[in-house]
């Protein structure tokens, strides 16, 4: 299923999106890369307003730094962050600066204030970190069409694996009335960045420490956790052994390829790794590495 | 079927009772009063301009595609903005969406009343939501934002 009309998608810039899976990365570089990737098409973007003074193969390959979209996912390992109201920092809220940060810190996880919307949220090894860079004017999507076409995309990843999930007043993708995935978003002149966090086996012990996202009474649960119960449900009457009983872990990894296929049948992308398509993007794929090995 | 699932973001207006006609027309001899000062930015803010001092917010068309505004990020008073810095955010659906200076000067007001009741943006986007006031460093530059007709002419443009 897609949210783009016909008209829309024929006059689509570019009907493949290139994604990469980076594994584990700490917070600071991945935040950094968003920022260079952002940063970088909007730069572009802002050289070709003035085409006169650019010459063909300049204007050329500042059109293809302008119009990449690209999908980022990975993981991180266990860090809080914060959401742009809840920013103590910018706030000058002197006296609660950095305590909420401390004590964050002292469970061994690291803690970042962002630019992105939500509240707080943790993020660790077995969550599915999805970033999406796209310019919303490529898919003719306002913000909230783009933030309902996200949920829908994990809606059906988590559907594909049997897991019944729903969208909320709240926000974010729920199942049986705990969050399953989150999501925070910042746009910057129509391009975005930030995005989802989807629990496939994450260690939800870490979420205890917080009120994820500002809702006192709900609680979060993982891919993992939901199969289990569904589990224990299909075997409560039967006689089995603990083989068949074997916990489902559903890892990143696992997740991952159903994740992605989703995401382009969603915006009428066809997704390819990036790299693998085209020379022109063994540039980007340069950037991407400059900037998380640094 | 997409229809069916963005249903629930139904733009502010229509969930509101229509106003009385008289308080239509007298809306629309206000706007037409103030119609030659006014401009747009193509990041959908709109500008009104009385002598040097420039009122800023985002437009009706905006708040209508963010959906339910439920957190404005103000600038600090008295800061300093060029034209095109960004300035401040508003927050919907988990998505904060920066805000940026269409022209420069200095802060000299933001709305306070934004602070606690950021839904005045969806009821009253380019009225009583207004997001804060600048004084112009250089009057000018309101000469290169987009007036009316070319600001919905830009929005059509991008919806078809």
């Amino acid at each position: 299923m897609s949210i783009l009309s016909r008209r829309a998608s024929s006059l689509a810039v570019n009907s493949s999106l290139p994604y990469i899976y980076l594994s584990q990365i700490p917070y600071a570089k991945a935040l950094s890369l968003q920022s260079h990737l952002v940063t970088r098409r909007l730069k572009a973007r802002k050289q070709l307003q003035s085409p006169s003074s650019l010459t063909t193969e300049e204007n050329a390959r500042l059109q293809h730094i302008a119009n990449t979209d690209i999908l980022l996912l990975l993981q991180h390992p266990p860090t809080y962050t914060t959401g742009r109201r809840d920013r103590k920092r910018a706030e000058g809220d002197v006296n609660n600066v950095g305590s909420e940060e401390k004590r964050l810190r002292e469970f061994g996880a690291e803690y970042f204030e962002t630019l992105r919307g939500g509240q707080t949220t943790f993020h660790g090894p077995g969550q599915l970190i999805g970033y999406p860079i796209l310019n919303l004017q490529n898919y003719k999507l306002s913000v909230k069409c783009y933030v309902a076409a996200i949920e829908r995309v994990i809606i059906e990843t988590c559907d594909a694996f049997g897991i019944k999930a729903q969208t909320s007043e709240h926000t974010g993708v729920w199942t049986d009335g705990e969050k399953i995935c989150a999501i925070g978003i910042q746009v910057q002149r129509y391009i975005t960045s930030h995005g989802f966090a989807l629990n496939c086996n994450t260690d939800l012990s870490w979420f205890d420490h917080i009120i994820p996202c500002g809702l006192v009474d709900k609680k979060v649960t993982s891919m993992t956790k939901q199969i289990a119960k569904q589990q224990q449900i299909e075997f409560a009457d039967k006689e089995t052994n603990q083989l068949q009983r074997k916990k489902r872990e559903m890892s990143v990894e696992i997740v991952l390829p159903v994740l992605t296929e989703k995401f382009g049948n969603m915006f009428e992308r066809s997704m390819h790794p990036l790299g693998c398509f085209d020379d022109s993007e063994i540039g980007l794929r340069r950037v991407i590495s400059e900037s998380i090995s640094k | 079927m997409s229809r069916l699932i963005f249903s629930r973001y139904a733009p502010a207006h229509l969930l509101r009772p229509a106003p009385p006609l008289a308080i239509i027309r007298l809306n629309s001899i206000l706007f037409t009063r103030s119609y030659t000062t006014k401009r747009y930015t193509k990041e959908h803010e709109w500008v009104n301009v009385e002598e040097s001092l420039a009122t800023i917010g985002i437009t009706d068309h905006a708040q209508s595609s963010l959906g339910e505004v439920v957190f404005v990020e103000a600038p600090e008073l008295n800061k300093k903005v060029k034209k095109q810095d960004p300035i401040g955010a508003v927050e919907s659906v988990k998505a904060a969406s920066d805000i940026y200076a269409p022209v420069s000067g200095d802060v000299v007001l933001v709305n306070e009343r934004l602070k606690d009741q950021p839904s005045l943006i969806n009821e009253s986007p380019e009225d009583e939501g207004w997001f804060c006031k600048i004084k112009m460093s250089n009057s000018s530059e309101i000469n290169d934002l987009l007036d009316a007709e070319a600001y919905e002419k830009f929005i059509d443009q991008k919806e078809s």
